[in-house]
């Protein structure tokens, strides 16, 4: 029972892992909690869900309940999550930004943002559940006792690969390696001349399209609703604070952490407290270790 | 001469020149009133003067980070005025803040790679330069910035602001926190910076110190210009003895 619940968390925090990525990059860079974040999750889940409605899910393959069209239909719903995260800032952030709006301020606007964005997806696709594929899909079990979905190990596989390219950016990319710097210091960055604009206009692009492949994977276990994203913030939340803002392996540590936590609660609690456990281990990390597990104080 | 340069830009020695600034945070509220200073092409100018007058205030004036309210300041280029700092830094102004002056989180490396940020091509061989320059940093490239001693951290940041080749250098306080072995290292690099073609101009409370390596100096009080001249003259009169340099000692070892 309990390895079956630390291996579920760990695919249910590689989705959060996702989300927390983007989180923790704008939290540090734009130096306020973006509480539209996760609304990116779920309009990247229904992009994908158009595009899956043009093309079909695909055949099952590799013992996968979809094809390569899903795939395809995820990587451009995030691409345009991408483009609409910083349209978003454009929009919204940016105004607010140059009139020297207090942080408090931006946090409020994104509150606002987030309930228009998921009412949008109201408008569009209603109150119902969605399924991108109505395949079934069987548990395989790998070791006496845990059973698997092999969409679950795709998701997996993907997520590693996704934050291991995004670590590359990070550390050799010329705009990746100022990101960095701008989540440091923002006053030296403009002084070594770094394009603020620019550095912005990749974090919100990187964050979107980080999110949204979130949101299309958790759409796929099992369905979609206008609620996936929002259901899911506060552990998105946790995860970045948790393995320390700003930090990449941090978010990626937070993720699963906050994932294994929550279904090791689901053996010893009612479901109905499930949304609690994110609230416990926020405080908790928040008392102990306020930087984060791998959070690094700037000096 | 004055008159030409009021016009467009600072002409033949001059590399900066400040006139009658008044800058500070917030509007209606100047900490540097009317200061006016010069740096000429090869030249190391120190600002002293007491604490709170203006002399930090002054030089992010220069560097685009706080508002100036009126006067003017030149660069070969032009008038700074109405720029963003990205744009006077390319303009060829190189800047030291006092704290924060490294990416603690960054390596080596990669303070230097955002030091040469707006670079192209040029930027592995200056890389190349800086290791060359600073040998110390060259076996450390790898390793996070925060790693370093207040000495190397000082040189990385003189690294960082020399990576686009600056025709004037500022710092703020170079010296601040580093055992006096190193403030002489850190003076004499500077010094050797000058006979390279930089401009130095520097902000220092060990002005004794700072005075011996500086070839002109200006005294800042209360956001305005008290007095100025070669350096060697100032560390010689026995009112500025008295008034500046005594009290910076004491500011230095409480």
């Amino acid at each position: 029972m309990i390895v079956q619940a630390i291996v579920d968390g760990i695919f249910t925090g590689a989705i959060v892992s996702l989300g927390a990525i983007g989180l923790s990059l704008t939290l540090q860079i734009m130096r306020f909690a973006n509480f539209a974040h996760a609304e990116f999750m779920t309009i990247g889940a229904y992009l994908a869900l158009a595009a899956v409605g043009l093309m079909g899910p695909g055949a099952p393959s590799l013992g996968l309940s979809f094809g390569w069209q899903l795939l395809v239909a995820a990587c451009l719903a995030a691409a345009l999550a991408g483009v609409l995260s910083w349209g978003l800032d454009l929009v919204v952030f940016r105004p607010l930004r140059r009139s020297g709006a207090a942080p408090l301020v931006l946090v409020f606007a994104a509150f606002g943002a987030a309930l228009i964005l998921r009412h949008v997806l109201v408008l569009i696709w209603g109150h119902d559940s969605y399924f991108y594929t109505r395949e079934l899909q069987l548990g395989v079990m790998i070791v006496p006792g845990v059973r698997v979905l092999p969409d679950q190990v795709f998701i997996l596989a993907l997520a590693i690969f996704l934050v291991t390219l995004l670590h590359l950016y990070l550390t050799h990319h010329r705009t990746g390696i100022a990101m960095r710097a701008m989540a440091e210091s923002p006053s030296l960055s403009q002084v070594c001349g770094i394009e603020v604009d620019r550095v912005m206009r990749t974090t919100w692009i990187i964050s979107g399209f980080m999110a949204a492949m979130a949101g299309v994977f958790s759409g796929l276990t099992p369905q979609l609703h206008p609620e996936l994203g929002s259901n899911i913030l506060l552990s998105i939340f946790t995860a970045a604070i948790f393995g320390g803002v700003g930090s990449l392996p941090g978010a990626v540590l937070g993720g699963l952490l906050v994932g294994i936590a929550e279904n090791l609660f689901l053996l010893v609690a009612d479901p109905g407290y499930k949304p609690a456990m994110p609230f416990l281990l926020l405080l908790g990390v928040l008392w102990l270790r306020p930087q984060g597990l791998l959070g690094e104080k700037a000096s | 001469m004055s008159e030409l340069c009021a016009q467009r830009s600072c002409g033949g020695q001059q590399v900066l020149e400040v006139q009658e600034l008044v800058a500070g945070y917030v509007r209606g509220l100047p900490i540097v009133q009317g200061a006016k200073l010069r740096v000429d092409a090869g030249e190391l100018v120190t600002i002293i003067g007491p604490n709170g007058a203006g002399k930090s205030t002054l030089m992010k004036a220069i560097a685009g980070l706080v508002l100036i309210e009126s006067g003017q300041v030149l660069l070969r280029s032009g008038s700074v005025l109405g720029r963003t700092p990205d744009q006077i830094m390319q303009a060829g102004v190189g800047y030291v803040p006092q704290t924060g002056n490294v990416f603690a989180t960054l390596t080596i490396h990669e303070n230097l790679r955002i030091g040469g940020y707006c670079l192209g091509a040029e930027l592995a061989q200056r890389l190349e330069q800086a290791y060359a320059m600073f040998p110390a940093l060259a076996s450390k490239r790898r390793e996070k910035a925060r790693t370093l001693s207040g000495g190397q951290r000082q040189m990385l940041a003189i690294a960082r602001a020399l990576m686009t080749q600056p025709s004037v250098l500022m710092l703020d306080e170079p010296s601040a926190g580093l055992a006096p072995m190193m403030v002489q290292e850190v003076f004499e690099r500077l010094r050797r910076l000058t006979r390279e073609g930089v401009s130095v101009l520097m902000v220092e409370q060990n002005a004794k110190g700072a005075l011996q390596y500086s070839d002109r100096a200006y005294i800042l009080v209360e956001g305005r210009n008290r007095l100025d001249g070669p350096a060697r003259g100032l560390l010689d009169d026995p009112a500025v003895a008295a008034a500046f340099l005594g009290a910076s000692r004491r500011q230095v070892h409480p």
